[in-house]
């Protein structure tokens, strides 16, 4: 089965950039340029998993998340956040969220990828985790290109 | 308003020292002089408090615009990078060997920028005290073989050898890693730049002599050395604009400043030694890891 990827992203350069990527890896794509739109959208395609910038206009991308994540249809849908912000506090707000990811930008395409590929093919712990509401595991990777950190999994 | 009684006698009459009153119209003169001054005194307090309150909303408002200007540039930026690496990584046709080239230089490029954004972000924060980290456990060892991995290539395309040396047994330190990182690789990135082909560049790990509960790292390299007289300057900020001889040697020149206090908020030291023609050793130390120390308090995620 071909997964579904939502990207919400205001940019549209970036948006058809991460539309190439992701498309080549064989995904597919619906994008969503604002908070509102995102929303629609989520509900209408049903995503496999939600890539999200941070600021938007008509909202940011954790209030995006958690409004398509407390929809009924959308629970436990995996969000994976990119931003160019460097303001202190975002990457823990993620980590807060459940976040399967955050991303700096401009971020690397591969380890992208590999977080992906990484959330979509883990098994839904349903049985293990009752309380949380998404998959709890985050890969901690920073987009910084010249970064020597690898990519990670952070409990 | 008059506080001080003031007597006269014929003595007034005779000037005693400079600045004391001998008559009552020099007193009353006196007085509304030091009213007067008082008052001005009073009114550039004031003023200067106002001034100062001013700065500060200038700086945090510069602040803001820095961390805007940095997301509005690197949004262009991110899309910019991706389509090139989309392109070399052949998802828009075969490319040939002179175009991967360049396009790879393109990325580099894109990448640089990226630091230098960085860079201004960090600086603003030390200049704001808002530069933090959240040091944990870490083996400086690995922290050091990836810096040293990372800068390899563009070392081998200097023609500089780069290699390092670990102290066996080295104890965890407590750092912020993504910091120590950036120190590193800003302090091989200095090497580097300084270092013609032929040279070499040796990174150390190992005990501090001088303090046994720290670990300390040098960075040593076989450039052109730093004259006596910029030795003392050059982890200041804007060193690279005040510099005598306005060479442009790339950056930003805030790479040393970030690192200095990257080092200072981890209660370590960072220095250099020089000579000129020789070479540089830039070293810092960091603290080591002691699971049994009670005053150390470990951030748990």
């Amino acid at each position: 089965m071909t997964h579904k990827i939502l990207v919400v992203e205001d940019d549209k350069n970036i948006a058809l950039a991460l539309a190439v990527r992701l498309r080549a890896a064989g995904y597919d794509v619906i994008t969503a340029p604002d908070a509102v739109l995102a929303v629609s959208l989520a509900l209408k395609h049903r995503p496999d998993l939600i890539l999200l910038d941070l600021l938007m206009p008509g909202g940011n991308g954790f209030l995006v998340a958690e409004r398509i994540q407390d929809l009924e249809a959308m629970l436990g849908v995996p969000c994976i956040f990119l931003t160019a912000s460097k303001q202190p506090g975002l990457r823990d707000q993620a980590r807060r969220l459940g976040a399967a990811g955050f991303f700096e930008k401009p971020y690397d395409a591969e380890a992208l990828l590999a977080t992906i590929r990484a959330t979509l093919e883990a098994p839904a712990d349903e049985g293990d985790l009752p309380d949380a509401p998404i998959r709890t595991w985050i890969i901690d990777e920073t987009a910084d290109p010249t970064s020597i950190e690898p990519s990670g999994v952070i409990a | 308003m008059k506080k001080e009684e003031v007597v006269h006698t014929s003595m007034d009459y005779i000037p005693q020292r400079p600045g004391f009153p001998y008559s009552l119209g020099q007193a009353m003169a006196q007085v509304a002089e030091t009213v007067q001054f008082h008052a001005e005194l009073t009114e550039q307090r004031r003023q200067l408090e106002q001034t100062n309150q001013e700065l500060h909303r200038r700086n945090a408002e510069l602040q803001s615009f820095y961390h805007i200007l940095s997301h509005e540039l690197k949004t262009p930026l991110t899309a910019a990078r991706e389509f090139v690496s989309i392109v070399l990584d052949g998802l828009a046709g075969t490319l040939s060997e002179t175009q991967r080239e360049y396009l790879g230089l393109v990325k580099d490029s894109c990448d640089q920028i990226t630091l230098g954004l960085d860079d201004l972000l960090d600086a603003t924060r030390v200049d704001t005290g808002k530069l933090s980290i959240a040091p944990r456990p870490t083996s400086m060892a690995r922290v050091v073989s990836q810096a040293v991995a990372a800068m390899d290539l563009t070392a081998r395309g200097k023609g500089v050898r780069l290699q390092q040396v670990m102290a066996s047994q080295l104890p965890d330190a407590l750092i912020d890693e993504r910091r120590i990182a950036q120190v590193l690789v800003n302090l091989l990135s200095n090497a580097l730049k300084f270092t013609p082909a032929g040279g070499e560049i040796t990174v150390r790990v190992g005990d501090d002599p001088q303090r046994p509960a720290d670990i300390r790292v040098s960075v040593s390299d076989t450039g052109r050395g730093i004259p006596p007289a910029e030795l003392g300057r050059i982890f200041d900020q804007l060193y690279q604009v005040r510099r005598d001889d306005a060479t442009v040697q790339g950056g930003l020149g805030l790479g040393l400043y970030i690192s200095q206090e990257v080092i200072k908020l981890h209660g370590g030291e960072i220095w250099v030694e020089s000579t000129v023609e020789k070479g540089s050793t830039f070293s810092f130390t960091v603290p080591q890891y002691r699971a049994c120390d009670p005053s150390v308090h470990v951030s748990q995620e």
